[in-house]
């Protein structure tokens, strides 16, 4: 025999059929898992081999002002988009695409970039179509397999320019933003919100994308446009309704000078926004359908920046109508009253020490009491009144009026203002104790300059509180906000005072020449020193004085005083409160030719023409 | 001592026909699979569906023939046989590999596995998966006890085999050098050699497939598809990916009989090497379990005549024809399932490939002739008796 026995064999063919049999065994255990355990998935993705989700945009919920009418609606327009199998043929699609419509090379690139990025959704190609190019695709269709030509809602801002930094503006998701889950169900191609009301509100206004079914085939090419089943319909975005007066805002906008950055807010005491508005501004109408690559370096690159909101996200030296919250702060401790006098009548100086710290009027102002001083806006009597505050205690109670914090305003770009948490700010700041004088410091945040940089709407939002009961409310255009309330801590007999003293600004002070009969203001200019260029001016005021209605805050780079700003911030409050019949234009002529001798302003009253223009408004 | 049990003829006849059932039933499945893949698909704007199933039919009815052929020639035959065969499939399996051949033997996908002359187009590996179980079963009854030592009795193994499986590799077609290595190894298996001989042989032979396979850079896409499923590139995810679809998308009672949108050009090879995918596509997990079953108990019964055999060489034969169709069709399976990387086997008795098909049920064919033979006085064992 060979030594071999069949036992053997029997052996090893007993375990060669374990060995089978087992492994037989676990194939079928992994079937039944592909199979029965996960069939939902491969299900799903056998029915996105064969059919391609093209996603239809829902309407975007309507903006509306106060009355309703329309800051932001929806026009009817036209998307094209391709679905292709693979990234040559979509690019020899776009080839010939760009024979029939006008189409850049780089937005050939931009399309096949997406479609990299997305292979199984159609791509777009144009956002925002017009009726003639649709025309011309559909009478080309043969040639352009994949095309898909939907009627979409697009967005559309009546007011445009006057409304942009209000509004902001509608662009599509990008990668980063889903990435970071900014925009909650947004998808691929969603149009989600990227500033202003529209980004703050995307939730509300953007509704939910439907979706249709085209079937392709095994080589992606499309079959059927329209596969009946399975398609959802899209769900309209929500209106909004808003606080904004429309004639308002776009009073602002009529009047602005043109070539002037700054900005004007216009809210109730209450805190209900009436008007906002940046200069210099965009059209937020070049963002529907995609921006083009030279708008979007234009708006980017521009000097004058007419992205920035500077309403609530510009930062300025407050100036003197900081002066009113150094009242306020030795008023709540019971330092003085409105009848106090300083020691040192103002002679043009102050000094402190080897150093003189100048009133802005050469000639002084003498003896004043506290009304006096803020009519006149005398520096050398608020110097004295902060050193009898004490930088600590101006400090302590700038961070309890809310001048370090943001107002809670419900857009999304608002930058909380600057001004130190406590005196170890400036140790920081300065390295060591030795670096920095206090009293010198003292000085400059009495009148409102120094560390202290304000946004215009922190600064409404103090104003606001004296024409109302002491309360600071928290500015809103649709809904408030949770944001920390804080308080003048002001009486009412105190605040009155306060209120009489801005009256006397209007009507024999800095800004007396803004006075008019029929509409009592109350208000205080500012010059805010700035050491990039020109001053820039600062008007904040309310009427009526004795039963406010608006306050309205206006601030213009480089307008080198406040009495510049005054007369457009006291047209906006007349239009608003004594109706549009008044006319405005020649009133502004009348009050910028005079020479306001009640304030400072030595300079001719004239606005700079030297201001960078940055977008020269037709 | 040869037989644990000597039977009666007439009570093995159940094995064999048997066997023959499960293989009728195989074929007739993958005709009617063929058939219903193929009777939609495309080729230059025409419908070559009935073409594809026509020579399907072509390919059964020969090799139907050489089973029954086969099953009436004494297997001993073979056994003689066994080297002017291996010689045979070793020129055939060195004509697309010498240069100046491409006339006979074209390049199909970058590779030259196709021998063409006329109307004869065949495949030399697959000639070569059946020649080397022949092969191996004749010299593992020769060495007898010889096998449990290296020199001289495993050794010779490991030429032959190594040398045919190079030549395979060669042309190149890893997943059948692979398989004619392990098929010829699970013969020696049964023949008994020491376990450590071949451990060492399977650690050896895994080394130098893997060294192979880094080699070639459509292999290794197709490894690292395998390997890593989650960081391979699309494209190489691709059929594997659609593959799994078609399995996942049949539940139970699977889409339907010809319903199934995979074949529709998203599957490749939808027909040959993933045509187990389609199966599961459209007959759901019952029809998997049903054709795994069949081959289960193909492979039963294949190695219960192995064990009943009545001579070493029939034994041997019998469980490498067995494992030949057990464990190409258990890769296979593997293989749609993204167990194993994508090697490109076809479904014995089942796939689209003749060469795959006549050689199935010619190795069928003796399968069935040793089972027929066991108890009985043949020639062969007449011979043997002789021989001792």
């Amino acid at each position: 025999m060979n030594g071999f026995d069949a036992y053997q064999l029997g052996r090893r063919g007993t375990t060669a059929s374990w060995v089978l049999g087992g492994a037989f065994l676990i194939l079928i255990g992994a079937f039944f898992r592909t199979q029965v355990l996960q069939h939902d998935k491969y299900a799903l993705q056998a029915q996105t081999n064969r059919l391609r989700a093209i996603p239809i945009e829902p309407p975007r919920g309507e903006i509306v002002d106060r009355n309703g009418l329309l800051i932001a609606e929806n026009a009817p327009g036209f998307s094209v988009k391709l679905l292709a199998p693979k990234a040559d043929s979509l690019r020899a699609v776009l080839q010939r695409l760009s024979t029939i419509v006008p189409l850049d090379s780089f937005a050939i690139e931009e399309s096949l970039r997406r479609f990299r990025g997305a292979p199984y959704q159609p791509v777009v190609v144009l956002g925002d179509a017009d009726f003639a190019a649709v025309s011309r695709l559909e009478e080309h269709r043969a040639m352009l397999p994949g095309l898909i030509i939907q009627s979409e809602p697009k967005r559309l801002y009546p007011q445009g320019r006057a409304v942009a930094h209000l509004v902001g503006y509608v662009s599509e998701v990008t990668e980063s933003d889903l990435s970071t889950n900014r925009f909650p169900n947004a998808t691929l191609g969603s149009l989600v919100g990227k500033a202003g009301l529209e980004r703050e509100y995307d939730s509300v206004l953007r509704g939910r994308a439907g979706v249709r079914y085209a079937e392709v085939n095994a080589r992606g090419r499309l079959v059927r446009e329209d596969v009946g089943s399975a398609s959802l319909p899209a769900v309209a975005g929500r209106q909004i309704r808003t606080t904004i007066d429309l004639p308002l805002q776009r009073y602002i906008d009529s009047i602005w000078p043109a070539g002037v950055r700054g900005a004007m807010i216009a809210m109730t005491p209450s805190g209900e926004i009436r008007a906002l508005y940046s200069a210099p501004t965009y059209d937020p109408n070049v963002f529907v359908g995609g921006i083009d690559a030279a708008n979007w370096r234009l708006l980017n690159t521009d000097s004058a920046r007419p992205m920035l909101n500077r309403a609530i996200s510009g930062r300025y030296p407050p100036a003197s109508p900081f002066k009113l919250a150094i009242g306020a702060m030795a008023l709540r401790r019971g330092l003085i009253n409105f009848d106090t006098h300083m020691p040192v009548p103002c002679t043009g100086v102050y000094r402190l020490g080897n150093r003189g710290f100048k009133c802005w009027k050469r000639e002084g102002h003498g003896s004043l009491d506290l009304t006096g001083a803020v009519a006149k806006s005398c520096d050398v009597y608020f110097y004295q009144l902060g050193q009898r505050l004490g930088l600590e205690a101006i400090i302590q109670d700038g961070v309890l009026m809310g001048f370090r914090d943001r107002t809670g305003i419900d857009l999304p770009s608002e930058l909380s203002p600057q001004f130190p948490a406590n005196l170890d700010y400036f140790n920081r700041l300065y390295r060591g104790a030795g670096n920095w004088s206090a009293p010198a410091t003292t000085l400059n945040f009495s009148i409102g300059q120094g560390e202290n940089d304000q946004t215009l709407i922190s600064m409404i939002q103090f104003y606001a509180s004296l024409a109302g009961n002491g309360e600071e409310p928290i500015p809103y255009i649709v809904h408030p906000t949770g944001a920390t309330r804080h308080s003048t801590g002001l009486s009412e007999t105190q605040l009155a005072g306060m209120r009489r003293a801005l009256i006397a600004v209007v009507e024999q002070g800095t800004a007396a020449a803004s006075r008019h009969r029929d509409l009592l203001v109350a208000g205080k200019t500012g010059t805010a020193q700035n050491s990039h260029g020109k001053d820039h001016g600062w008007f904040i005021g309310f009427a009526p004085a004795d039963h406010p209605q608006l306050v309205v805050g206006g601030i213009m780079e480089f307008a080198e005083h406040g009495t510049i700003v005054a007369p457009y911030v006291v047209n906006v409050l007349r239009r608003y409160i004594l109706g549009p019949a008044e006319p405005s234009e020649p009133q502004i002529r009348v009050l910028t030719d005079e020479a306001v001798r009640g304030d400072s302003a030595p300079r001719p009253v004239q606005l700079p023409d030297s201001v960078p223009a940055a977008r020269p408004t037709p | 001592m040869s037989l644990r049990r000597v039977r009666h003829p007439g009570e093995l006849r159940w094995e064999t026909r048997l066997l023959g059932v499960v293989t009728l039933t195989l074929l007739v499945l993958g005709l009617v699979t063929t058939y219903s893949a193929t009777n939609v698909m495309q080729s230059r704007g025409h419908v070559v569906g009935l073409g594809f199933a026509l020579k399907q039919v072509l390919g059964a009815m020969l090799g139907g023939a050489f089973l029954l052929i086969a099953s009436r020639i004494d297997y001993y035959r073979w056994r003689q046989l066994a080297w002017p065969l291996l010689l045979v499939t070793v020129v055939l399996l060195l004509i697309p590999i010498l240069p100046g051949t491409t006339a006979i033997a074209k390049p199909v996908n970058g590779a030259r596995r196709w021998i063409d002359i006329g109307p004869i187009n065949f495949q030399p590996s697959e000639l070569a998966r059946l020649v080397v179980v022949i092969w191996c079963a004749m010299l593992a009854t020769k060495k007898g006890g010889k096998v449990r030592e290296f020199r001289r009795g495993v050794l010779p193994f490991i030429v032959v085999l190594g040398g045919v499986s190079l030549l395979i590799l060669l042309e190149p077609n890893l997943s059948m050098a692979l398989l004619v290595a392990l098929l010829g190894g699970i013969v020696l298996f049964a023949a008994g050699p020491r376990i450590g001989h071949f451990v060492l042989l399977s650690v050896v032979g895994a080394l130098l497939a893997y060294n192979r396979i880094q080699g070639a850079a459509y292999r290794m896409a197709r490894f690292n598809t395998y390997r890593n499923a989650e960081h391979a590139t699309s494209d190489a995810l691709y059929q594997i990916h659609n593959s799994l679809v078609g399995i996942g998308s049949g539940r139970i009672f699977g889409v339907g009989f010809g319903e199934g949108q995979q074949k529709l050009g998203y599957l490749p090879e939808a027909t040959s090497d993933f045509l187990f995918s389609t199966i599961g596509e459209e007959w759901g997990f019952l029809g998997v379990c049903l054709i795994v079953g069949l081959y289960a108990l193909f492979c039963w019964l294949g190695f219960r005549i192995a064990k009943t055999a009545s001579d070493p060489f029939g034994q041997y034969l019998a469980v490498g024809l067995t494992a030949t169709v057990g464990v190409t069709a258990f890769m296979h399976m593997a293989v749609t399932l993204g167990m194993m990387p994508t090697t490109g086997l076809t479904l014995p008795f089942m796939s689209y490939g003749r060469s795959s098909l006549v050689i199935s049920l010619l190795g069928t064919g003796i399968l069935i002739n040793i089972g027929r033979l066991r108890g009985r006085l043949t020639a062969a064992s007449e011979r043997r008796k002789a021989a001792e």
